[in-house]
C-alpha cells in the first residue's frame, strides 16, 4: 500500500460515514399546504452532560409527536453546543439566519445569558430551561421555564422550621443551578436559627465522596442537604449508606428524577417542577429510562409554544411577536409540571412543595 | 448572512490563538497545552473591567495582556525546565489549575455562575455592536497579531527559536541561553492568546470557566498541527478547516441521536489519519 | 483517631483504582515510551462489555467480566497493530503518537457514547453492600476487592518481569529497543504482546469501578490523567513505582479534601504533579 492509496482509503472512510449520514436524514419534509413554525434548540448532544440535552431531545420530540391537529407545521431543529458557550453561539447564529426559527430554546444560566440579548435583539421567542439567575428572562422576548431558587428555598426553609432542624450540612455541585439554590439559601436563613456546619463541593462527574462526607459528619449536622443531581446524588447517598451514616437526606427535586428512587427511601426533598406521573411514565414506556432535569420543562415548553401559535385568530403563522404576546398571556396551564402560569417578567412559574419518598413512589407531605 | 460574519469572527479569534501558540509548539518545539489559560485570564480581565469599571474594552485589552505576561511569566519559568512529554505533562497541569482558580476563586470571578453583560467595545464615541464592525475590528487585530508573529520568526531571534527546537543541547554549546529565549516567546505568545481572550469575552457578553479548559488547549493545537507546524500560513488553513468543518457537517444530517457524535468520531478518525499519513499537517516544513 | 483511619482507608480505596490504571499504563510506557491518551478508554470498553453482556444480555456475570476483559485487551492489541506500530515502524516523534492516541481516545469515547448513550450507569443492582469494619474505619466488599486485585495483578506483574523469558524480553525492549531487536528478540511482538495485557488490566479496572461507582463513557479521560500523575510520581516506567505514586496521590487527595474542599480535587492532583516535575522527575525512587 503506497502512500496514494493510504490517502485514497481514508477519504473514502470519511467519505462513507458522511454518505451514511446523508442517508439518515430526517425526514422533516412533510408536503402540505401548511405553514411551518420553526423551532430551534441549543442543547449538549455530546460532552460531559450530553444526557442532560438528550432528556430535553427526547421530552421535545415526544411532546411532538402528542400533538393533535394544529393549524401549523412544528418543525424542532436541535443543536448540539456541547453546553459550550461558543458553541451556542454558532448554533444559535446558524438557527436564526438559515434556518429562520421564530423560537429558540437553550438550557441554563450561563448559555441562556448568552442567548437572551440576540434573541432579544433579533426578536426571536427565547425559552430558557433551567436558569436560576433572572437575568435571561430580560426583555420582552425572553423566558425562563424553571422553579426560581427563591420559590424552591422558600419551602426548603419552611420545611426545616418545621421539623425543627437548625444544622444543616451541604453537598453542593458547582454549577450555576445549585450554586444558586444555595446562596439564596444561605441569604434566607440569616434571620433563622438554622446554621449551615458544614459545606462540600464537588465538581462536575466526581466520583469520589468519601471524605468530604467524612468531613461533613464530623460537623454533627442534623440532616444533610444534597444539592446536586444524577448521577452525583446516588453516588453520595450510596457512599454515605456505605459509612453507616443515617443521618436524614434531603435534596431539591433530584431523588424523583432517579433511577434508583429505592436508594432515597423515607426521605423528604423539595420538589419543584416536579413531571408528574402521567409523563414519566410515558416518558418511561418510550425511552426505557427516567426524564432527566428539565425534560419535563421541555415538553411543556413545546406545549407553550403550539398553544401560543394557535391561540392567534390569524390565517397566516403568527410573528415572533405575536407569539411572546400569546404566550404572555397564558395562565393556568396543565402540563407535565403540573399547573404552570406564565409571569409577566417571562418566568413561567409553577410551584415548589415538599414531598417524600414512600415505598418507592413519591408522595406529597401531608 | 449574520451566521457567516458570526463565523468570520470565531475564525479570526482562533487565528489569533494558532498564530500565537504556533510560535511556541511550531517554532521552538514546545509543547505546550496550556493556551486556554491565557486565553482566559485576557477574557476574565476583560470581563470584570468592563462590568465594574468604568474602563474602556481597549484599555482592558492592555490591562488583560500585562496580567498574562506576569503570570505567563512565572509559568513560564517553571515550565523551562522540562522538555518533551513532561513539558506537555506540567503545562496541561497549569491549565488545570488555572481553569480550577476561575471556577473556584468566587469572590473574583463568580465561580461556574460567569460573567454575564460585558459590553461591546467603544471608541471615540463609536460603537461596534453590529457584528460587521466588530469583525472588521478583529480582523485588524488579528492581522496585527499576525505580522508580529511574522517579524518574530523571520528575524534571528526566530532562528534562535528554531534551533533550540532541532537540537537545544547543541545550541547551548555556543553560548546562547535557551531558558531565556523559551521564556521570552512563552510570553509574548501568551499575550496574544490574552488579545485573543478579551475579544471572545466583549462579543459573546457572558464569559465561564468552561471555555477555558484543557480542551480548548488541544483544540488550538489540533490547529496548528493540521495546519502545519512551523507555518504561520499553515495556522490560518487550520482554523478556517476547524471552524468550518463541524458548520458543513452540522447540515450533513446525521440523525439527532447520535449526529454529535458522529462529528466526535470524524474529528477523532482526522486526527488518527492526519498522524498516519500526513504528519507534518497540510503545509507544514517541520515534520513532527 | 477514627476520622484518620477512615481517610486513611479512603486514601487506599483511591489509591488502588489509580493504581490498577498506573500499573498497566506504565507497563505499555516502558515498552512503546510514549503516554498513551487512549489508554483509559480500555476501561471504558471493558465496563461496558460486562454491561452489554451481563446486564443487558443477562450472561453470566463471571463470563461478562471474562470477557469484557479480554475484548480491552484485544482492542488495545488491534489499535497498537494498525496504529501504533505503523507510526513506530516510521519512527513518528512521541508528539506524532500522543496525537494519534488523543484520536483514539475521542473515537472510542463517542462510539461508547453512540451505543450506550452517555448516561451513568451502574452494574450492581444491590445498594446495601457488606461492609466491613477495619480499626473502626469502614471499607465495602467491592473495594476490598479492588485492592485485592490491585496487589494480586502487582505481584503477578513483577513475578512475570523478574522470573519469565517474556518479562526479561520486556525489560529488554524497555532498556534499549534497538539492542533487543540485535540479540534477536521480536520487539513488536513483544510490545504487542504488553499491549494486549496493560488494555486488560484496564479493561479490569473499569470493570471494578463500574461495580463500585458505576461507568459514563467519558471516564477514561480522568482515568487516564490520574493514572499518569500517579506514573510520574512513581517513576514513569517503573512498575512498582507507580502503584506507589498511586496510593501516594490517593492519601494526597483524601487528606487535601479534609482541608480544602471537593472542588480542589484536580487543581491538588496536578499542583502534585509539578512539584514532582520540579523536584523529583524521576519519581519517588530513583530507577
Amino acid at each position: 500500500m503506497n502512500k496514494t492509496t493510504n490517502w485514497i482509503v481514508g477519504i473514502i472512510i470519511i467519505a462513507v460515514v458522511i454518505w451514511f449520514g446523508f442517508l439518515n436524514k430526517a425526514d422533516d419534509q412533510i408536503p402540505s399546504e401548511k405553514e411551518t413554525i420553526k423551532i430551534g434548540v441549543s442543547i449538549p448532544l455530546s460532552g460531559d452532560v450530553a444526557f442532560l440535552g438528550e432528556g430535553v431531545r427526547d421530552a421535545m420530540l415526544l411532546a411532538k409527536e402528542n400533538l393533535g391537529y394544529t393549524k401549523y407545521n412544528y418543525e424542532i431543529i436541535f443543536e448540539d453546543d456541547q453546553f459550550n458557550s461558543t458553541n451556542t453561539l454558532t448554533a444559535v447564529n446558524k438557527l436564526i439566519s438559515i434556518d429562520k426559527v421564530s423560537v429558540i430554546s437553550s438550557l441554563g444560566s450561563n448559555l441562556g445569558n448568552v442567548v437572551s440579548p440576540i434573541a432579544e435583539e433579533n426578536k426571536i421567542v427565547h425559552i430558557n430551561i433551567g436558569a436560576s439567575d433572572s437575568n435571561v428572562a430580560e426583555g420582552y422576548y425572553n423566558f425562563i421555564h424553571w422553579t426560581q431558587p427563591s420559590e424552591e428555598v422558600r419551602i426548603l426553609v419552611e420545611e426545616l422550621k418545621k421539623r425543627g432542624i437548625k444544622k444543616v450540612g451541604i453537598f453542593v455541585w458547582n454549577q450555576q443551578g445549585m450554586v444558586a439554590v444555595i446562596d439564596e439559601f444561605k441569604n434566607k436563613i440569616k434571620d433563622t436559627n438554622i446554621e449551615i456546619v458544614a459545606e462540600q463541593v464537588h465538581n462536575e462527574g466526581e466520583k469520589d465522596f468519601r471524605s468530604s462526607i467524612l468531613k461533613v459528619k464530623s460537623s454533627g449536622a442534623e440532616i444533610y442537604l444534597l444539592a446536586t443531581k444524577s448521577p452525583e446524588v446516588e453516588i453520595l447517598t450510596k457512599q454515605i449508606k456505605e459509612a453507616g451514616i443515617s443521618i436524614p437526606i434531603t435534596a431539591i427535586e433530584s431523588f424523583e428524577l432517579s433511577d434508583q428512587i429505592d436508594l432515597f427511601e423515607g426521605n423528604w426533598f423539595v420538589s419543584a417542577a416536579s413531571p408528574l406521573n402521567s409523563f414519566n411514565s410515558e416518558f418511561n414506556e418510550k425511552y426505557e429510562r427516567n426524564p432527566s432535569f428539565g425534560a419535563a420543562n421541555a415538553y411543556d415548553l413545546i406545549n407553550l409554544i403550539v398553544m401560543a401559535s394557535e391561540s392567534k385568530k390569524t390565517s397566516t403563522k403568527p410573528t415572533t411577536e405575536e407569539i411572546a404576546e400569546e404566550l404572555l398571556k397564558i395562565k393556568s396551564f396543565f402540563g407535565a409540571l403540573g399547573e404552570l402560569n406564565v409571569m409577566e417578567d417571562g418566568i413561567i412559574w409553577s410551584e415548589a412543595s415538599a414531598k417524600e419518598i414512600k415505598n418507592g413512589v413519591v408522595v406529597e407531605l401531608e | 448572512m449574520e451566521y457567516f460574519i458570526h463565523l468570520g469572527i470565531l475564525f479570526t479569534i482562533y487565528t489569533i490563538l494558532a498564530v500565537s501558540l504556533n510560535l511556541v509548539v511550531g517554532y521552538t518545539g514546545l509543547l505546550s497545552v496550556t493556551h486556554a489559560a491565557f486565553y482566559g485570564i485576557g477574557a476574565y480581565t476583560t470581563a470584570l473591567l468592563l462590568t465594574q469599571t468604568g474602563i474602556g474594552f481597549f484599555t482592558s485589552i492592555v490591562l488583560g495582556v500585562v496580567l498574562t505576561v506576569i503570570i505567563s511569566f512565572l509559568i513560564g519559568l517553571v515550565l523551562s525546565r522540562f522538555r518533551d512529554d513532561y513539558y506537555a505533562l506540567a503545562s496541561l497541569g497549569f491549565n488545570v489549575i488555572v481553569f480550577s482558580i476561575f471556577l473556584n476563586w468566587q469572590e473574583l470571578t463568580r465561580g461556574p455562575l460567569g460573567i454575564p453583560g460585558i459590553s461591546k467595545p467603544e471608541l471615540f464615541g463609536f460603537s461596534f455592536s453590529s457584528n460587521f464592525s466588530y469583525l472588521i475590528l478583529t480582523i485588524i487585530f488579528a492581522v496585527l497579531v499576525y505580522l508580529v508573529s511574522s517579524f518574530i520568526v523571520n528575524s534571528s531571534f526566530g532562528r534562535v527559536l528554531k534551533a533550540i527546537r532541532e537540537d537545544e543541547k547543541a545550541i547551548q554549546i555556543f553560548g546562547y541561553n535557551t531558558q531565556y529565549y523559551k521564556l521570552v516567546i512563552f510570553v509574548i505568545s501568551a499575550g496574544m492568546a490574552s488579545i485573543a481572550g478579551s475579544f471572545f469575552a466583549s462579543y459573546i457578553t457572558f464569559v465561564d470557566p468552561s471555555s477555558f479548559y484543557i480542551m480548548e488547549s488541544i483544540f488550538v493545537l489540533t490547529i496548528i498541527i493540521l495546519g502545519g507546524l512551523a507555518n504561520l500560513r499553515g495556522a490560518v488553513l487550520g482554523a478556517l478547516i476547524l471552524i468550518l468543518l463541524p458548520e458543513a457537517l452540522r447540515f450533513v444530517g446525521f440523525p439527532s441521536d447520535i449526529a454529535a457524535q458522529m462529528r466526535q468520531v470524524i474529528y477523532g478518525l482526522i486526527l488518527i489519519l492526519l498522524m498516519l499519513y500526513r504528519p507534518q499537517g497540510l503545509k507544514g516544513e517541520y515534520k513532527i | 483517631m477514627e476520622i484518620f483511619i477512615q481517610l486513611t482507608i479512603n486514601s487506599i480505596i483511591a489509591g488502588s483504582i489509580y493504581a490498577l490504571i498506573a500499573l498497566g499504563f506504565n507497563l505499555i510506557f516502558g515498552v512503546s515510551k510514549f503516554f498513551d491518551l487512549g489508554y483509559g478508554t480500555m476501561a471504558v470498553v471493558g465496563g461496558y462489555s460486562v454491561l452489554y453482556f451481563g446486564k443487558m444480555l443477562g450472561w453470566n456475570i463471571f463470563l461478562s467480566i471474562l470477557i469484557g476483559v479480554i475484548l480491552a485487551g484485544l482492542i488495545g492489541f488491534l489499535i497498537n497493530k494498525f496504529i501504533y506500530q505503523t507510526l513506530r515502524q516510521r519512527k513518528a516523534s512521541n508528539l506524532v503518537l500522543i496525537i494519534a492516541s488523543l484520536g483514539v481516545f475521542t473515537v472510542i469515547q463517542a462510539v461508547t457514547a453512540m451505543l450506550f448513550s452517555s448516561q451513568f450507569q451502574t452494574l450492581s443492582q444491590n445498594i446495601g453492600q457488606n461492609t466491613y469494619n477495619i480499626f473502626g474505619g469502614i471499607i465495602t466488599q467491592i473495594q476490598l476487592i479492588i485492592l485485592m486485585f490491585t496487589i494480586v495483578i502487582m505481584l503477578a506483574l513483577a513475578w512475570m518481569m523478574k522470573k519469565t523469558m517474556f518479562g526479561k524480553a520486556i525489560k529488554a525492549v524497555g532498556d534499549d529497543e534497538e539492542v533487543a531487536k540485535i540479540v534477536g528478540i521480536d520487539t513488536n511482538k513483544i510490545i504487542a504482546y504488553v499491549f494486549f495485557i496493560g488494555s486488560a488490566i484496564a479493561g479490569l479496572a473499569g470493570i471494578l469501578i463500574g461495580f463500585d461507582t458505576g461507568l459514563e463513557p467519558i471516564m477514561g479521560m480522568k482515568l487516564i490523567l490520574k493514572g499518569v500523575v500517579a506514573s510520574i510520581i512513581g517513576g514513569v516506567g517503573n512498575v512498582y513505582g507507580g502503584v506507589a505514586g498511586a496510593f501516594f496521590l490517593g492519601f494526597i487527595e483524601n487528606f487535601g479534601i479534609w482541608k480544602l474542599s471537593g472542588e480542589w480535587r484536580e487543581a491538588i492532583a496536578f499542583v502534585v504533579l509539578i512539584l514532582f516535575l520540579l523536584f523529583r522527575p524521576r519519581g519517588i525512587f530513583k530507577k
